[in-house]
């Protein structure tokens, strides 16, 4: 530069300045245009996302290389007489049109800015790690600078951040700072704040975090911006204009609450298990939620959480009940209105109201208050609920996917009436009581009636007498049943021998649930007996008969095969079955339904159970064959004789319904079933019956498809049987030859 | 063991736990003056059965115990059958 | 008509009560109700006039077809006490009635209503032997002399006067139709205080014995 401007003087002075003239002034013009300012541009784009200080360091540099350029060729003296106002090499001007030059370059606009929004960040960061040293101390926990992760003595931070400011300088007097500012500032901003709640929340504490982040906005972003704008004050005063509307700055203020909610939300099962203790969180959120919305981030999480870690076999339902009370606490704070609640515990409520012990374990969690123990065990300490006991808030936008409002009635804050809702409503709640009392009664088991009465009793003062009024009569049915099998015994065992004990449960019909019949002829010798007992009720209680049904009860026998005896416990239903093919060694359905006098759909159901245990295979479509090899059977009778004991069919009992398309189905989806299990017993080589249901239910089958753990066993059983599947020890694994 | 060709398989019962449902032997589901079941009691009784037997008349209608003799009481004049208006007389 | 006779009774209401503490005409009432919905009749139709006392009951009889009284509606009251059915409920039709066996007062001159009544009728079968004595009156045991007269000697003019009656009924349900409606509520009232006066001291005083 400094030799051009010599060669320049010289040719003032030789006179031949104007034949030269426009060729310099192109070279400059090119030479800043064509390599100047896209080396600059260069250097910039190369900044990466989370910058370096060397990065920065090498940005900075570029400016300053490129702002010294730019005043060198400044300097070229150029006579005032041969700048015409038009084609004047003015630099002054070039610098003036920098901000516009560079919008027009599309391809690097964005991309310009964009560094700026990383390199603001840095600095940012720099900022406020130097203004909120003591805040950030305590949030965390150590003492180390939140930045440069160095002790806070030794924090190099406000040497970076002295750069920032030769920066700003350099973008000021190349007059790009105000769009600049504009362009990145507050993205740089919502960066820091993202990172910083981040890394500041990603574990959970039970500790309050709002003040102490707001506190850190104030003290370093607020007053980082209330910097750059006094940068810019200068450019902006001509147009008088701010840098930043208030907007812009509520809407960042907002963003902490976003991010904090985004953190948090993660933790929400953590939160509700840990209620009350994280009770200063919840506040927070609260806060959160009160001010900015956002609240499908907490429904969302919660849902998919209580799917992920309760909604499966493995979990016990006194732990999912327990949680379920402290999710129903917790959103009731969140959300006076319960839609958050009902939202989010919606899946919990069907998950429970399945599952088959729910009601026995919020029943026999009653006491003579009719509060809940479970209640008690997870009580608070009020404090939280007590606060929004007064203030009245209008529902969510939310509320407008809320399935029901059940749980929303006033008097939703009772716990008892949260776990009954469950069931949907109160009514619907006794109704399954009555259901499960009387499956009971049914299963054989010995029930302790003054145990039971006492909880109806307890119901009733809950729910009042109309739903359960049944109840006493079943229970007094079981009492009496045990007076009359007493009684018939003794008049019997005279007729008949003592080698076949028959008792009775009579029941009221007009009390029970439904009593189910179907059709069968029963095996002679226990029409006998059941036909001596009917005669001998008749003398007892004249004018009255018996109906047997022989969908329920149990018939225990002992069978003998292949030099084995084994022993089970079934329906008289299934032992007619079993009985048939003591004949004969291959039925089919139709033969066995002629010949017991009933219909194919019941037999095809309960044939089922005999051919998981093994003494039976279905050689071709509806063609059983008794299995005569004893070493199968004998394979898994541990688990016959100890566990299987088929008490009831009531459930499974619309004999005549099901069609072909439905076994078809069931038959696919158990194919399913097992390819999965085959999958991960690859994988994980062993597993218990326990650990592969709540497999299943985590990864394959949701909802309404769930199996059970006893559908699950007589999968597995049925592919033990077929070789597919070793069990040994409680474990299942796969035959050797097939683990490859 | 001896008839193992033909017996593959030998089945004994050990026990027998049945359910049953009762029901009145009559002519008659339900009581024609409370029109409630007979398996179930009359409206002031809170246990059928025992507590509330079903009584015959000799015109073979039948009613809650409890029910025709509140009809019967509550007649100054000729006890008749709510049915068939024949003199009402129970069968022991 | 009147807006009580279409509107269905609140069975909730009634069933929420625990039975308990029912008596034997509340629970037999009840199942009269349930059997009339369940086995709906051609040409009557009756419930409980409100929720919460089931021993006052309103009823419609429409005309039997091809008779003089075919398309008319004839609303009654049915009062039952707790003797239930051991005794008869008290029925007065609230329409005017030019019939032998009604009284100009709207009571009924009928023997199941009164010395024949049986613990076997129900709402249904009286309601139903009611619209049959509409066509079929008994001149010997007349409650209406002038009507009864009538009928036996100038039988044109007593069907005459009959539609007279009915075509007069379908006048005044207009007028009330195009009432105010808290006219309508106060008519209402009076009638239910004047004929349920016996009966709701009794049903209070079984409600607070609860």
């Amino acid at each position: 530069m400094n030799q051009l401007s010599s060669i320049i003087d010289d040719l003032i002075e030789n006179g031949e300045i104007d034949l030269i003239l426009p060729v310099i002034k192109g070279g400059i013009k090119n030479q800043i245009e064509e390599v100047y300012f896209p080396q600059l541009c260069s250097v910039i784009e190369n900044v990466p996302q989370s910058p370096s200080a060397n990065d920065i360091q090498h940005v900075i540099n570029a400016f300053l290389q490129f702002e010294l350029l730019l005043n060198e060729t400044n300097q070229i003296y150029i006579p005032e007489q041969y700048v015409d106002k038009e084609q004047c090499l003015n630099l002054k001007r070039y610098i003036e049109i920098l901000p516009s030059k560079i919008n027009r370059l599309h391809t690097i606009k964005n991309s310009f800015y964009q560094k700026f929004i990383c390199l603001f960040e840095y600095y940012l960061a720099c900022y406020t790690a130097i203004q909120s040293k003591t805040i950030i101390s305590e949030l965390i926990g150590n003492t180390l600078c939140s930045f440069c992760k160095k002790q806070i003595g030794l924090c190099t931070c406000e040497t970076f951040y002295r750069n920032f400011e030769a920066v700003l300088n350099i973008l000021k007097r190349l007059k790009l700072l105000t769009k600049v500012c504009q362009m990145s500032a507050i993205e740089a901003c919502r960066h820091r704040i993202s990172n910083f709640v981040r890394d500041t929340c990603s574990k959970y504490s039970p500790n309050e975090c709002i003040p102490v982040l707001e506190q850190w906005y104030e003290s370093g972003v607020h007053c980082w911006l209330e910097i750059l704008q006094g940068y810019c004050y200068d450019e902006l005063s001509q147009s008088s204009q701010e840098l930043f509307d208030d907007h812009k700055r509520l809407e960042l203020k907002n963003y902490i609450l976003e991010c904090y909610i985004k953190a948090r939300s993660k933790h929400m099962f953590m939160i509700i298990i840990e209620y009350p203790e994280s009770c200063k969180v919840l506040k927070d959120l609260k806060q959160c939620i009160k001010q900015i919305g956002h609240r499908y981030l907490i429904i969302d999480t919660v849902k998919d959480e209580f799917n992920k870690r309760l909604l499966h076999p493995g979990a016990g339902t006194t732990d999912i009940l327990a949680a379920f009370i402290n999710a129903i606490r917790v959103l009731r704070y969140l959300d006076s209105t319960g839609v958050m609640m009902e939202l989010s515990c919606n899946n919990v409520k069907q998950y429970l109201a399945r599952r088959e012990d729910t009601i026995r374990v919020i029943v026999s969690n009653m006491n003579e208050h009719g509060v809940l123990e479970l209640d008690e065990l997870t009580e608070s300490d009020g404090r939280a609920t007590q606060m929004d006991m007064y203030d009245w808030e209008p529902e969510p936008i939310e509320a407008l996917n809320a399935p029901d409002r059940a749980l929303r009635t006033p008097h939703s804050r009772d716990m008892m009436s949260m776990l009954v809702s469950i069931y949907g409503h109160p009514e619907l709640f006794v109704e399954e009581y009555v259901h499960m009392l009387a499956d009971r009664l049914l299963s054989g088991v010995k029930v302790d009636i003054t145990h039971e009465g006492r909880y109806v009793d307890l119901l009733k003062n809950r729910f009042g007498d109309a739903g359960l009024q049944g109840c006493d009569v079943m229970l007094k049915d079981y009492i009496d049943s045990e007076t009359i099998n007493g009684s018939i015994r003794k008049n019997l065992s005279e007729k008949f021998s003592l080698e076949l004990p028959i008792n009775a449960l009579i029941i009221s019909s007009q009390y029970w649930p439904e009593v189910k019949f179907s059709p069968i002829e029963l095996p002679d010798e226990l029409m006998a007996i059941q036909k001596a007992y009917t005669t001998a009720y008749g003398s007892i209680r004249s004018r009255r008969t018996l109906h047997w049904s022989h969908n329920y009860g149990q018939v225990k026998i002992e069978i003998e095969i292949g030099g084995k005896t084994l022993d089970f416990t079934v329906t008289p239903f299934h032992a007619a079955i079993i009985y048939k093919f003591q004949d004969k060694d291959v039925w089919t359905i139709s033969d066995l339904s002629s010949s017991l006098k009933c219909s194919t759909a019941c037999i095809r159901k309960r044939i089922n159970l005999w051919q998981n245990c093994g003494l039976l295979k279905e050689e071709s479509k509806d063609t059983y064959r008794l299995v005569e090899d004893s070493s199968k059977v004998a394979q898994n009778s541990q688990h016959t004789q100890n566990e299987m004991v088929i008490t009831k069919c009531g459930d499974d009992e619309n004999d005549t319904a099901e069609n072909q398309a439905d076994l078809d189905k069931k038959e696919h989806e158990q194919t399913i079933i097992c390819n999965f299990i085959f999958g991960m017993l690859r994988t994980m080589t062993s597993l218990t019956l326990e650990r592969i249901c709540s497999l299943l239910s985590i990864y394959a089958f949701h909802g309404k498809n769930e199996k059970t753990l006893i559908e699950v066993r007589n999968i597995l059983d049925q592919k033990v049987t077929a070789n597919q599947l070793q069990y040994k020890n409680g474990l299942y694994t796969l035959p050797s030859s097939n683990q490859e | 063991m001896i008839n193992s060709c033909k017996n593959k398989m030998r089945i004994r019962f050990k026990e027998f736990n049945g359910v049953a449902i009762w029901k009145w032997i009559a002519n008659d589901d339900s009581c024609g003056i409370c029109r409630m079941p007979f398996d179930a009691s009359c409206s002031e009784c809170r246990y059928p059965g025992n507590d509330c037997p079903v009584l015959h008349g000799e015109c073979s209608h039948c009613y809650h115990e409890h029910c025709i003799k509140k009809w019967i009481n509550s007649q100054q004049t000729n006890k008749l059958c709510p049915m068939c208006r024949q003199e009402w007389k129970s069968v022991p | 008509m009147n807006s009580n006779f279409s509107e269905q009774p609140r069975a909730t209401v009634l069933s929420s009560n625990p039975q308990t503490t029912l008596g034997q005409a509340q629970r037999r009432l009840m199942r009269d109700l349930r059997d009339l919905n369940l086995n709906k009749v051609e040409g009557i139709c009756a419930s409980p006039v409100d929720a919460h006392n089931i021993y006052l009951w309103n009823a419609i009889i429409t005309g039997p077809p091809d008779s003089i009284f075919e398309d008319g509606t004839f609303q009654l009251t049915m009062k039952f006490n707790e003797n239930y059915p051991n005794q008869p409920p008290e029925i007065r039709f609230v329409t005017k009635m030019l019939h032998p066996n009604i009284y100009t007062d709207g009571s009924l001159c009928l023997d199941i209503l009164q010395n024949r009544w049986s613990a076997s009728l129900d709402v249904s079968s009286v309601l139903i032997s009611i619209r049959s004595l509409l066509i079929d009156p008994n001149p010997n045991s007349p409650a209406n002399s002038a009507a009864a007269i009538l009928y036996r000697d100038n039988r044109r003019e007593y069907e005459r006067q009959v539609r007279e009656l009915i075509e007069e009924s379908w006048r005044e349900d207009l007028d009330t139709d195009n009432d105010d409606n808290s006219d309508d509520e106060e008519m209402k009232n009076k009638t239910r205080a004047t004929t349920t006066t016996t009966t709701t001291n009794t049903t209070r005083e079984q409600e607070n014995a609860e």
